[in-house]
Parts: C-alpha cells; structure tokens; sequence
C-alpha cells in the first residue's frame, strides 16, 4: 500500500499562507499595473495641455491659429512670447486626434471674460491657466483638453 | 491544561513574510503636472513684469492674487518683499534678473506656497 501525505497543522498554515501571498502579489502587481496605465493616461493630458497651452503663446501661426497666436513684434521681426493678439486667436478651430482634444479656450480679463470657443463633450479633462498680455491688459488664457 | 500552537521554523518564516508583504506601501506616483503649470504661471508673471517701465510691489501684488488666486506666497523685488497670505512649509519659487536703461540688475523672485 502506498503511503499518504500527512499534513500537520503548521504546514497546512504556512502552506494557506503561501497561497494568500501568491493571491496578493498577483492583485497587488495586476492593480498597480492598471494604476501606472491610468496614471500615464493623465500625465499624456496633462502635457497635451500644457503644452498647447504653451504653443498658443509662443508661437505664431497665422494660417492655423490655434497653433500660435502669439503678438508679432514687425519692428523685431519677431513674435511677442505671452502676448496674445486676440482677433488672431478668435480664428482658432477645433484639434482633435484620437488621444486629445481641445475643450475650451477662454480668456479670462479682471472684469469679463470672452469665450474663444467651448465644446459640451468631454469626461476626463484638465484646464490649464496662463498669464497673458492682450492689449497691454492682463489676461489668464484657459485652456481645456480632453482625452475622452 | 491547554495545549498550545507550535509553529515550525518555515511557518514561522512564511508569517513573517506575509506581514512584510502586507507592510510594504507603494508610492503614489504622480497623476497630475500641477507644479509645471505653477512654474510656468509664475515665469509668466516675471516676463510679463520685466516688459513693464514701473513696478511697484503693490501692483504686484495684485498680479499674483489674479494669477494665483486663493494662494500664498511672496513677491521679492531688489531688496523688498511682499507676503500674500500665509506663509508655507513647501515653496515653488521663480526668479529673474531685469536689466534697466542705466544696465544696473534688479532681482525680482516670485514663490508660490503648496
């Protein structure tokens, strides 16, 4: 006859506990790897954002706005860096790709603000503020991205 | 009389190694580039200052409280300062140096307190 496995109490424990631990390692490193997916996900919106916020200030694009409206110094030859020239940046068009889109753009003086345009849609967005000169007045330009 | 538990030395390993897995803590990462966008709003403030003739930390003031609203922080022009609100722990700070019409340096430095 064949000899069985006998089990003690203790071994039967630690066995049980190797197996909680298996189950946690395997849910903690498949939880954090869908935290770290999420996490990227924000961070490529928020530097979409950003940047694009960025763009519009710095640069000039006189055929695609929205790329750059930045003042234009003729007597320089060059653009003005967070000076907006407000009938350029009134021909912005809507972005879209299929990680991002834009929003809103706002701008926002001390006593009113003038919409640039606003889309209804959107669930996970950001909203970045920067500090413009439009016609010498100081200005915050919001800037709304989503990316779905 | 009771009889008690005797563990053996592999149990008693694998114990400790359940509750050191269950002690370790992961760091958050970060989700959001909110210091960025700080950074940059205060560099704006200094650029947009630098291209003004005259400045007064009065004026400045005012600057941050639209830029930054409900947020401390401290303005520093040459040698004087201005405080806007309460003062914290943890700080991003900017500064520049703007160069006048005589070449002489002023340094003026923006904080904005977490």
């Amino acid at each position: 006859m064949d000899k069985g496995f006998i089990f003690s109490l203790d071994t039967g424990i630690a066995t049980i506990i190797i197996i909680a631990m298996l189950f946690f390692f395997v849910s903690a490193t498949s939880e954090q790897a869908q935290k770290k997916a999420e996490n990227e996900k924000n961070i490529a919106l928020w530097k979409n954002t950003l940047y694009f916020a960025d763009t519009i200030i710095k640069n000039r694009a006189e055929e695609n706005s929205v790329l750059g409206s930045a003042a234009k110094d003729a007597e320089k030859k060059r653009v003005k860096s967070n000076e907006i020239e407000l009938m350029l940046l009134k021909k912005a068009e809507e972005i879209e790709n299929t990680e991002f889109f834009l929003k809103e753009i706002t701008v926002v003086f001390e006593d009113s603000e003038e919409n640039i345009f606003f889309k209804k849609k959107g669930k996970n967005c950001v909203i970045v503020e920067r500090l413009v000169l439009i016609e010498n007045k100081k200005a915050l330009l919001r800037i709304g991205g989503c990316n779905e | 009389m009771n009889k008690a538990f005797v563990f053996s030395l592999e149990a008693i390993f694998c114990l400790l190694l359940l509750i050191t897995l269950l002690l370790i803590t992961v760091p958050e990462e970060k989700k959001e580039l909110r210091t960025l966008l700080v950074f940059q709003k205060e560099n704006d403030l200094l650029k947009i200052w630098a291209k003004q003739e005259t400045l007064s930390l009065k004026d400045m003031k005012k600057d941050f409280e639209f830029a930054f609203p409900q947020k401390n922080g401290k303005i520093m022009l040459g040698n004087e300062s201005i405080a806007i609100g309460k003062k914290g722990s943890e700080s991003i700070s900017s500064e520049i140096a703007v160069i006048g019409n005589k070449l002489e340096a002023t340094k003026i430095s923006v904080s904005v307190f977490g």
